[in-house]
């Protein structure tokens, strides 16, 4: 034969046995139930598949509530209730998502129900206006409004809250609330009076905010802002000129804006610093520029009595004490 | 003399068109010189600046001297040149300032229109707390009961 009618038949040949598949191929079983393509997706695999229907929670809503669990809530008014509200609370490391499910309310007379994208306590809001990335207005979503186009509402950070206003006898509705897994947490409200908790702001131009709505004392064993390890670095005049620091807030309301910066601090360093803040709400805020990926990891206990009797005490003016 | 002015009359025939082009650069504007929309009241500033310029640094016709007309790149290196240019730079900025100023009062205000009456609840930090605490000891309780009813479904 040829060379060259050899090498075409080879050619030929090769091809053939490409087209019928003999080639090697990635079977798709029942145990890799996504193909191969899936790895280019972005959504996040290790979330929690959604628990099913039968297993769902299920209760009824009181006019007052706080709700951390994932389940099915239905409020029926017994009588006009005008002015209600409902806490909803997640992990740190969760958002939530409220659901109508059935919704028999009337709103030209006057009925509404609303979720609120954080929490809001005497006018006063979780995230601040500017920690959150929703102008106010669009963090209220009505019902009545929106209810038909939008049926999920899903939060921000790991709390929400739900106004609503009935006033027929017998009129009702039902939400279902769920969690979803949230990588990089920014604003959160801890549940517990103490824990520990490490915030990470990857490269992002933001600010966040852990807040705890108890008297703790705070220690914060770590604390990295990119680079910024040098300690000559520190003649800085102020934190703020830096772009990236992390400060203490202590104050009587959930808004982060108008708490009281306790201290401020802009210098990396390895090993605990303590501080008690004697006030309703303690916040560890982070401000980031965006060059850096900055870290703060802290633990916090609540602050007995004794405690905070002494803080009182050794205090020069009323605020919130800390030493 | 005859060169100056038909300098000048140049100069002059340079802005209209210049000043023409910009207005219809800008689509849609119509008159522009009646309306009161920033684009206009910006380009006329210009217009009106670049005509005040021109007709000051246009050589003058009574000139005694009879020495050639000066250079345009002469022209703008002149102090009154100079402090014409920044003129227009700050009217420039302060037209800008103005527009976003009434874009963002805009905005906030049309923001204020639409948004509802911020609902809010007045409630102490200490029933909140507790509330929180109870429904701590409650959700601990349901995941436990829908613990037992997924191990009680994973054992059939």
């Amino acid at each position: 034969m040829e060379r060259t009618f050899r090498e075409h038949l080879f050619l030929l040949v090769l091809c053939l046995s490409v087209l019928k598949g003999d080639a090697r191929y990635i079977e798709n079983n029942e145990i890799l139930k996504d193909d191969i393509y899936s790895v280019f997706n972005l959504d996040l695999k290790r979330e929690m598949p959604e628990i099913p229907e039968e297993l769902l929670y299920r209760r009824s809503l009181r006019c007052l509530d706080m709700i951390a669990v994932e389940g099915q809530f239905t409020f029926t008014a017994e009588r006009p209730q005008l002015n209600c509200a409902s806490f909803f609370m997640a992990e740190p490391n969760e958002v939530l998502s409220i659901e109508y499910d059935s919704v028999d309310i009337d709103c030209r007379g006057g009925d509404f129900i609303t979720v609120f994208d954080g929490w809001v306590m005497k006018g006063e809001k979780f995230p601040s206006s500017q920690d959150h990335p929703l102008p106010l207005f669009e963090r209220y979503v009505d019902y009545c409004e929106s209810g038909s186009v939008r049926k999920i509402v899903r939060s921000n950070q790991n709390v929400a809250m739900l106004f609503f206003r009935i006033h027929n006898e017998g009129s009702s509705f039902t939400v279902t609330v769920r969690k979803h897994v949230n990588a990089f947490p920014c604003n959160v409200i801890s549940q517990a009076p103490e824990g520990s908790y490490t915030m990470v702001i990857p490269q992002q131009h933001k600010n966040c905010s852990f807040s705890i709505v108890y008297p703790v004392e705070i220690e914060i064993s770590e604390f990295s802002l990119g680079h910024y390890n040098n300690i000559a670095k520190r003649l800085l005049p102020g934190c703020a000129e830096t772009g990236d620091f992390v400060q203490l807030l202590g104050g009587n309301t959930i808004d982060s804006s108008k708490l009281v910066p306790v201290t401020d601090l802009c210098i990396s360093f390895t090993g605990p610093t303590q501080m008690k803040i004697g006030c309703e709400t303690t916040v560890v805020r982070m401000v980031s520029s965006g060059r850096f990926v900055n870290r703060v990891s802290f633990s916090y206990r609540l602050l007995n009595s004794q405690e905070l009797q002494n803080l009182k005490l050794n205090s020069i003016d009323d605020f919130c004490s800390s030493n | 003399m005859r060169v100056e002015f038909s300098f000048t009359v140049a100069l002059l025939q340079v802005s209209t068109v210049v000043s023409v082009l910009l207005r219809r650069r800008i689509k849609g504007q119509g008159m522009c010189w009646d309306t009161s929309s920033f684009l206009c009241r910006r380009m006329k500033s210009w217009s009106v600046l670049l005509l005040l310029s021109l007709l000051l640094l246009s050589p003058p016709l009574a000139r005694p001297s009879s020495s050639a007309p000066p250079s345009l790149l002469s022209l703008l290196d002149s102090p009154l040149a100079l402090h014409l240019l920044r003129l227009l730079d700050r009217r420039q900025e302060e037209v800008e300032a103005r527009s976003r100023d009434d874009g963002g009062e805009e905005g906030a205000f049309r923001g204020r229109r639409d948004e509802p009456p911020p609902i809010s609840i007045d409630l102490t930090f200490h029933l909140l707390r507790r509330m929180m605490h109870m429904d701590k000891m409650e959700s601990q309780r349901e995941q436990a009961l829908v613990n037992r009813r997924i191990m009680d479904e994973v054992g059939k």
